[in-house]
């Protein structure tokens, strides 16, 4: 009982003493809706339609077996009610014979019997192929876009990955592919049936009685009016919907994320008044949209009503006058509903395609991405000596932003080499030319006097070791992240290698050792430790050069220390490469580099750079004399 | 269960309203068949336009009638559905709210908002759909089979028959099908993690030339999980023509029973009967075409009811939940002129739920304004656990926190949060513009507040070269900042509360060494009257606080200056020597 007091008196303090503007919260959230709108049309329609044609071609056996099945189905499915009126007028004709002459003969309805459960079955077999075929088509397809789609990624420059974020590449391959697969499965055999039995039906209409198909055919334009009328509406509505459904995810994800952040700062009772007006207008507009969208089909219905009773005056009035039979009124009454179906159908299928096509051609953008150049196999650096080498480089990530111009150094072998320089000075960028995520504009980078653009990217890439200020780990256990590397290694080589960067003792804290699984992201261990195991990792790899991108910022000094130990010992005979915030980790470079703005603007060891008295010195002296350096533009 | 029956009574008589137009339009699919009976039996085989005329009248009346009663359930249904929706949102969201950081911990914040989202979404349109169908289906059943009883008993023993049939292939199907879409879900989820690792570890994957290895993951994923869909989906191919072939089949054989039965009847004395049996057979068409509908929405429902089942189950787990810190009913309050901002922390423990060992053990010190206290130490030495305590978003286990010389478990939420500039880890923004995003630090903050902050916390270079400056959007999350500008946002919404106590967890990490070291600057001139708590990784940036403290795996193993610790602290020396310092230290 006292809960619920608590709760309620709650409730009552946030009662909105806080005002909230809808016009702030829509333009706050923008981000969170606009998009929707724009994914619902394709840019190109008929173009992604033949791209897509040609997608399907491949399986054209299936497909014009499916056709020609959904043509058959549909032609049955009309010929069907036919029959019955054949039957009913059958019937008919017996009970008249049966009132008149007290006998029987039901020779011909046992055949009609026969005949219209021949046309059923018929039916239902070839509905069986159809789908049966249908499944396996858009599977497969979903199958080999998703291979297609994983395999393009591949071979995409880091480029792309930079450029685009995580959600929208991951829901190209998931949402967009099953939106493509889904209305292939359901939207062709729905256009081709309806298509088929609009004009079959109205064929047999008018050929059975103009007079009452004409009436049919006048009562059309006003359900097409009636359905385009309030679809227009809802569409509106639907479209707000979103717009206030976005807001309302955005705001919830943002609210629970930075929990700790609403807490400190006092903002619940905002944050509640917030959401409560994004809730509430949510429940309006879905009130609304909900309410005038299923106005629709009880229209519709009214209409076919009317229709029906109509039929059944002008009907009746023709019986009386002999000019149809009985049958022929049931056989109307059977096509009056299966004409106004078709139409409904059709309209609601264009906005599902409309939908996939957008879908489609996300897809084909990504195949259509410029790939990473081919890979040269000029050379082969089978045991690398650790020479490196830059000449005259010079790279952007934009056109009009030059980044490092006319960049050149000589590393020899052993070296270690650091680099430093405020944020944004292409410390980062260095680690991406020499790894070829993305290749120099002009000039050259060699390894041991070849150019790397002659190598193979994987045989570049196996000189490498590298660990990264951004931590990949995976989910699955400690060994396998840490053997990443070097898959074929032995537990000693494992053991060796975690011992080296500080971590055994750790992952053997945990019960199962290594076997112990990590969460995807290694999300249940801390940053350090996470840092550690790539270094691990690394260290596994045994690689002729190191890069070591920020590796320790995660890992406080004292960890740090024992891990440059290790480092120490791994970096012997190796050329080393450290990019750093904190100088004092490399002082004992053989050369440091000091990076601004994209250039080299001085060279040398520590004390050399101290005794110059240059941008390294004031850096340094910031650091840790408490100096102000001069502010660096972003 | 209770508790959602108890949210839904403001709309008990709007859902009560709907549920009998949903029973009223039943009824009326059910004498509409009747009526087209009469009109073709009595109207058109007799020839009576007058009839076909008053049974078309009264057919049109129903169905106008039946215009109106589905737009009002209509009306009434969408009202209540997004309307019970709001409230239960409304529910969990504040629910939330109320929780301490540990509870939100403990679901994760991606699950709490599935279930805030998605989870009641599918509440939504249970209700929508759910509850329309849960009526409909019983009386389309009953109905159906009662009607078609009157109109001929020997008629209905087939659907008798029939329907058991059906449920029984309905059953097994479920049986058989719902293991098989569970073993789908995981396969789905289990590429999209292929997928997700793949797009987020790119540098690396390539560094260790793992391309190859990674397409083959995702290409046994991407075989497996189109197996299963392929099974599936071929399965339920086979659906629609069993489900066709028992409707058809039940159609022909009413067709042949009810001409036999012609031939059993006697012409003179069964006339009416016999020459009734056409508009019978349609309407009986009609009928079994209604029981199939409704056996088949009840499959659907089937399907829904254990999806609903969970989210209800997700949503309670969140209601249920009690939050770990609560704010204490009657509130101590400390008068204005006893507001220093004294911090003293009183043989503090704390221990995170479920653990045996505590992540702060036994903490005891006490800071003042105008003095800067550093806390150093390992990678999971404690230093974050311990100044989260003193917002309360983990509430000590052992010994207590005392503000002013008042515990704070004692304060309200909101006079402690007051007293405290918090600055996480993490800079966490939301979205709107920069100014929005400070004021969320102080509401009525002037113009001139905000570019002070922003001055302090070097933020106002960036900020003025944005396109639109203060006004500039900052979208999801700052994913249009650096992260070292997000920092500075964050320092600054934190800098304007002008609070007593500014705690800096290790908030400089992401800033470039030019930065930080303005920023420290800054720092120290224009708040020299806060009591200063840093979090620091780096000892040159802590040299001259008035008081360090070192901890060691949750202990304190040494607090004071730092030539005090030099002397007395081996830890403290170790960390210093780690940092190659000993040379200018010395100097």
């Amino acid at each position: 009982m006292s809960e619920i007091k608590a709760e309620e008196r709650r409730l009552q303090k946030s009662e909105k003493k806080v005002k909230v503007s809808r016009e702030k919260l829509s333009h706050r959230y923008s981000g969170y809706h606009r998009k929707r709108i724009n994914q619902q049309k394709p840019q190109n329609a008929k173009g992604t339609f033949r791209r897509f044609v040609g997608l399907i071609a491949k399986y054209k056996w299936q497909m014009v077996l499916i056709a020609i099945a959904t043509v058959i189905i549909a032609l049955l499915n009309v010929w069907g009610p036919d029959i019955l009126g054949e039957v009913i007028d059958a019937i008919k004709r017996q009970i008249d014979l049966k009132l008149q002459t007290n006998t029987n003969d039901f020779t011909e309805i046992k055949q009609l019997i026969f005949k219209i459960m021949a046309i059923y079955m018929g039916s239902a077999v070839l509905t069986f192929i159809q789908q049966y075929t249908l499944a396996g088509v858009s599977q497969q397809l979903v199958c080999s876009l998703r291979e297609r789609i994983n395999r393009k990624l591949s071979k995409l420059p880091l480029k792309f990955f930079d450029t685009n974020t995580k959600g929208d590449i991951l829901s190209r391959i998931t949402n967009d592919i099953d939106n493509v697969s889904n209305s292939l499965q359901s939207n062709m055999v729905t256009i081709i049936t309806n298509v088929v039995q609009l004009i079959t039906v109205f064929a047999i209409m008018l050929y059975t009685n103009w007079l009452m198909t004409a009436i049919i055919v006048v009562f059309v334009p006003l359900s097409t009016l009636i359905s385009y009328r309030i679809s227009r509406i809802s569409k509106r509505l639907f479209r707000d919907l979103w717009d206030r459904t976005g807001e309302l995810n955005g705001h919830i994800e943002e609210m629970y994320t930075g929990h700790s952040i609403v807490k400190l700062f006092g903002y619940e009772k905002q944050s509640i008044a917030e959401f409560d007006q994004i809730n509430e207008d949510l429940m309006k507009t879905a009130s609304k949209a909900n309410f005038i969208s299923g106005t629709i089909n009880p229209l519709l219905t009214f209409v076919n009503n009317i229709v029906y009773v109509l039929l059944c005056f002008v009907g009746g009035y023709l019986v009386l006058n002999n000019r149809i039979t009985l049958g022929d009124i049931a056989v109307f009454f059977a096509y009056s509903r299966m004409f106004s179906g078709p139409i409904n159908n059709i309209s609601q299928v264009i906005n599902s395609v409309q939908s996939a096509l957008a879908s489609a051609e996300r897809v084909f953008n990504v195949f259509d991405e410029e790939e990473e150049p081919a890979d040269s196999s000029k050379a082969l650096i089978k045991e690398p000596k650790g020479y490196v080498e830059f000449e005259n480089v010079s790279f952007s990530y934009v056109k009009e932003k030059p980044l490092i111009e006319n960049m050149n150094l000589k590393v020899n072998p052993g070296e270690l080499i650091a680099i430093v320089g405020p944020t944004g000075s292409g410390k980062t960028t260095f680690v991406n030319l020499l790894m070829r995520f993305y290749d120099v504009d002009s000039g050259s980078i060699k390894i041991d006097g070849v150019d790397i653009r002659d190598i193979p990217r994987e045989n570049l890439r196996s000189i490498f070791g590298m660990v990264l200020q951004d931590t990949w780990l995976f989910k699955g256990t400690f060994r396998e992240n840490i053997t990443y590397g070097k898959m074929n290694a032995t537990d000693e080589e494992v053991i060796a290698a975690a011992k080296s960067a500080r971590v055994h003792d750790f992952i053997m804290s945990y019960p199962d050792g290594y076997d112990t699984m990590l969460d995807e992201g290694g999300a249940n261990i801390s940053q350090g430790q996470q840092q550690l195991i790539t270094i691990a990792r690394a260290i596994l790899a045994d690689p002729a050069v190191l890069i070591l991108d920020e590796a320790t910022s995660s890992v406080d000094t004292r960890t740090e220390m024992h891990i440059q130990e290790a480092m120490r010992t791994l970096m012997k005979g190796r050329t080393s490469f450290v990019i750093a915030h904190r100088l004092s980790t490399i002082r004992n470079a053989d050369k440091i580099l000091v990076m601004r703005r994209g250039s080299i603007v001085e060279q040398g060891t520590h004390e050399e750079l101290m005794a110059a008295n240059g941008f390294y010195a004031t850096l340094y002296n910031s650091q840790y004399v408490g100096g102000i350096p001069p502010e660096e533009s972003e | 269960m209770r508790r959602f029956l108890k949210l839904l009574r403001p709309y008990a008589g709007l859902l009560a309203l709907s549920l009998l137009m949903v029973i009223v339009s039943n009824a009326m699919q059910l004498v509409l068949p009747q009526l087209t009976a009469d009109l073709v039996n009595e109207g058109i085989m007799k020839g009576d336009l007058e009839t076909i005329k008053y049974k078309g009248m009264l057919m049109l009346a129903v169905s106008a009638l039946g215009l109106v009663i589905s737009v009002v359930n209509s009306y009434c249904s969408s009202k209540t559905s997004s309307g019970y929706a709001m409230v239960l949102r409304r529910e969990v969201f504040h629910k939330v709210e109320s929780l301490s950081q540990s509870d939100v911990d403990k679901i994760g914040v991606p699950s709490l908002i599935t279930r805030t989202t998605n989870d009641i979404r599918g509440i939504q349109d249970f209700i929508l759909s759910g509850l329309r169908i849960l009526v409909t289906v019983p009386i389309l059943l009953v109905g159906g089979l009662v009607m078609s009883i009157k109109m001929n008993p020997e008629l209905t023993k087939i659907l008798l028959i029939i329907i058991p049939i059906i449920g029984v292939i309905a059953f097994i199907l479920y049986l058989f099908l719902s293991p098989k879409f569970a073993l789908m879900q995981k396969k789905t989820d289990q590429l999209n993690k292929i997928v997700r690792e793949k797009i987020s570890g790119i540098r690396v994957i390539r560094a260790f030339n793992r391309t190859d290895y990674e397409d083959e993951r995702f290409k046994t994923a991407n075989l497996e999980l189109t197996d299963i869909s392929l099974t599936i989906n071929r399965f339920m191919a086979g659906l629609l023509p069993v489900g066709l072939f028992i409707i058809y089949g039940l159609m022909a054989i009413l067709l042949w029973v009810s001409t036999t039965n012609i031939a059993k009847m006697d012409a003179v004395t069964q006339a009416d009967r016999i020459s009734s049996t056409i508009g019978n057979l349609q309407a009986f068409i009609v009928y079994i075409g209604l029981v199939v509908f409704a056996i088949s929405m009840a499959a659907t429902i089937f399907i829904a009811i254990p999806k609903a089942r969970i989210s209800l189950k997700r949503i309670n787990e969140v209601l249920n939940m009690e939050p770990v810190v609560v704010e204490k009913e009657n509130p101590a309050l400390i008068a204005p002129e006893h507001r220093k901002g004294v911090l003293e922390f009183r043989n503090v423990s704390y221990s995170y739920p479920g653990s045996d060992v505590p992540a702060v053990k036994n903490v005891s010190f006490k800071c003042s304004p105008g003095e800067v206290t550093a806390v150093i130490g390992a990678t999971g030495s404690g230093k974050t656990t311990l100044i989260n305590l003193i917002p309360r978003l983990y509430d000590v286990t052992e010994g207590q926190i005392l503000l002013d010389g008042v515990d704070i478990r004692e304060l309200s939420f909101d006079e402690l949060h007051s007293r405290l500039a918090f600055i996480p880890q993490k800079a966490f923004l939301f979205s709107g513009t920069v100014e929005d995003n400070l004021r969320f630090g102080k509401e009525d903050a002037t113009d001139e507040e905000i570019m002070r902050a922003l001055e302090i916390a070097q933020a106002k270079t960036f900020v003025e070269a944005l396109p639109e400056k203060t006004q500039n959007l900052i979208s999801q999350s700052g994913t249009n900042l650096s992260g070292g500008q997000k920092q500075r946002l964050a320092i600054a919404r934190a800098i304007i509360r002008g609070a007593d106590i500014c705690i800096f967890d290790d908030s400089f990490s992401a800033l470039d060494l030019t930065t930080d070291a303005r920023l420290r600057a800054a720092i120290k001139q224009h708040l020299s009257g806060a009591n200063i708590i840093i979090v620091a990784q780096r000892v040159s940036t802590i040299l001259d606080a008035d008081r360090i403290i070192v901890m060691d795996k949750g202990e304190v193993v040494g607090i004071g200056t730092h030539a005090e610790l030099l002397e007395s602290c081996e830890i403290y020396r170790d960390i210093v020597r780690s940092q190659h310092l000993e040379e200018e230290v010395s100097e």
